[in-house]
């Protein structure tokens, strides 16, 4: 045995260092949501983006930043208004008058400067330059005056890492504009465009509709643009049809964001928790 | 050997920073010029596989916690340093071609496991040949960059 181990150590040991190496690291990969490692996470995020950051400024142009900040805000404040009035339209106006009346409330907003990028095929992240300091939290969705861009998935003291659209991972409930119909929003990277999924053939669907993030979103506020519905086909589907969404979001030229600071809802979550935890 | 450790790490350090703050801007089909590999191939031909492995897994790790995913870096940079370390500098005259060879073989490995581990299997198989040739050939004209203007004087 004592034999054994030595020829591994000795004769070996570049495989034996491979293997462990690479266990080491699907370990890393696996494990990387647990409490500990998302706190080394956050540790890295915050040291690198800090840096980031400084260089960052260096290329910004100081006399402009603030007015075109505050030209985003207001742009965004009307987007709301508007997608509040849109919808309005298309339902009961009594009935949403009442049901609604929290929900049209504006939620609080707060500018934050993407600082990183991680470029990827299909697990695209932004970094963002606000955190916990701030008040940011875990699934705070985050917008510009285009539409929804993403949400909130790490949070550090002053840094936040935001999964966009544009992720594999990314999913969101959505409502197309005219027709009602509802789906989730998926990423699909070879494609290049985002997919509306679980749309029964039964329900009506157009080209050109624009769709929504829906009521029942585990983490968006309602009523916030996605996309728009670029092509519908039912053919090759059996049970659902097969939709296909162009985002509305500008990924390429973004430069500022919003964060909506809606807390997350505790007694929902920690049902869905215990629900994942039963099945 | 322990100034050249530090030397290794001081470089390394500064080379992510490079990769993530530059570099990493020249997304082409998947794929980044990778200076960091270049360093893991350099590391292993100079002092051997064991230690480029090593190398390999400390440099991913530091990338991983640059791009905020655990573990994927890593690996690609530990099979990276472990293939490398095949090309151990022994025969100064032939230098240059061995160094381009082991940084072409350390990146598709790299490139290998990277696209494994990331994706799996949900990509075309021409986006994975496509991604892998662009990685290979960004790698190899950095390489030779570095190899003629840095890496044969040190």
């Amino acid at each position: 045995m004592k034999k054994l181990l030595e020829a591994l150590l000795l004769d070996f040991r570049e495989y034996v260092l491979l293997v462990f190496f690479c266990l080491l690291s699907l370990a890393l990969f696996v494990n990387q949501d647990a409490p500990a490692l998302r706190l080394l996470r956050s540790s890295g995020l915050e040291v690198f983006a800090s840096a980031e950051r400084g260089f960052g400024l260096i290329t910004r142009y100081f006399g402009l930043v603030s007015e075109n900040d505050e030209l985003h805000r207001r742009n965004t404040e009307l987007l709301a208004e508007l997608s509040l009035l849109r919808t309005a339209q298309a339902e009961n106006q009594e009935l949403k008058s009442l049901l609604d009346y929290k929900r049209r409330t504006a939620s609080p907003l707060k500018l934050a400067q993407i600082v990183d990028r991680t470029f990827s095929a299909e697990r695209n992240l932004f970094t963002i330059n606000l955190g916990s300091n701030d008040s940011v939290e875990v699934n705070m969705p985050v917008l510009t005056d285009e539409g929804l861009v993403g949400r909130v998935v790490l949070v550090s003291p002053n840094y936040a890492i935001v999964q966009p659209i544009i992720n594999r991972d990314f999913k969101v409930g959505i409502v197309s504009e005219k027709t009602r119909s509802l789906g989730v929003l998926t990423w699909i990277p070879k494609e290049q465009l985002a997919s509306m999924e679980y749309v029964l053939l039964s329900n009506p669907v157009e080209v050109g509709e624009r769709v929504f993030t829906a009521q029942f979103s585990s983490f968006a506020v309602p009523n916030i643009e996605v996309g728009k519905i670029v092509a519908v086909d039912k053919s090759e589907a059996q049970l659902f049809y097969k939709i296909r969404i162009v985002p509305s979001v500008n990924f390429g030229k973004l430069e500022q964001v919003f964060v909506v600071m809606r807390p997350t809802d505790k007694e929902f979550e920690a049902l869905r928790r215990r629900y994942r935890e039963l099945q | 050997m322990r100034q050249r450790i530090l030397f290794y790490i001081g470089v390394a350090v500064l080379l992510g920073f490079a990769q993530k703050f530059l570099l990493d801007r020249f997304l082409l089909y998947g794929a980044v010029p990778d200076a960091l590999i270049i360093w893991t191939v350099f590391i292993a031909r100079r002092e051997g596989q064991s230690i480029g492995t090593t190398a390999g897994f400390l440099i991913g790790l530091m990338m991983d916690l640059l791009h905020g995913t655990l573990g994927v870096d890593a690996l690609s940079k530990t099979v990276s340093g472990f293939s490398a370390g095949f090309f151990r500098e022994i025969d100064r005259p032939s230098a240059q071609n061995e160094f381009l060879l082991a940084t072409a073989i350390a990146s598709l490995s790299g490139l290998v496991a990277l696209n494994v581990v990331s994706y799996g299997f949900t990509l075309a198989w021409w986006q994975y040949l496509l991604a892998a040739s662009v990685g290979i050939g960004y790698n190899l004209v950095l390489g030779y960059a570095a190899y003629i203007l840095v890496l044969k004087r040190l």
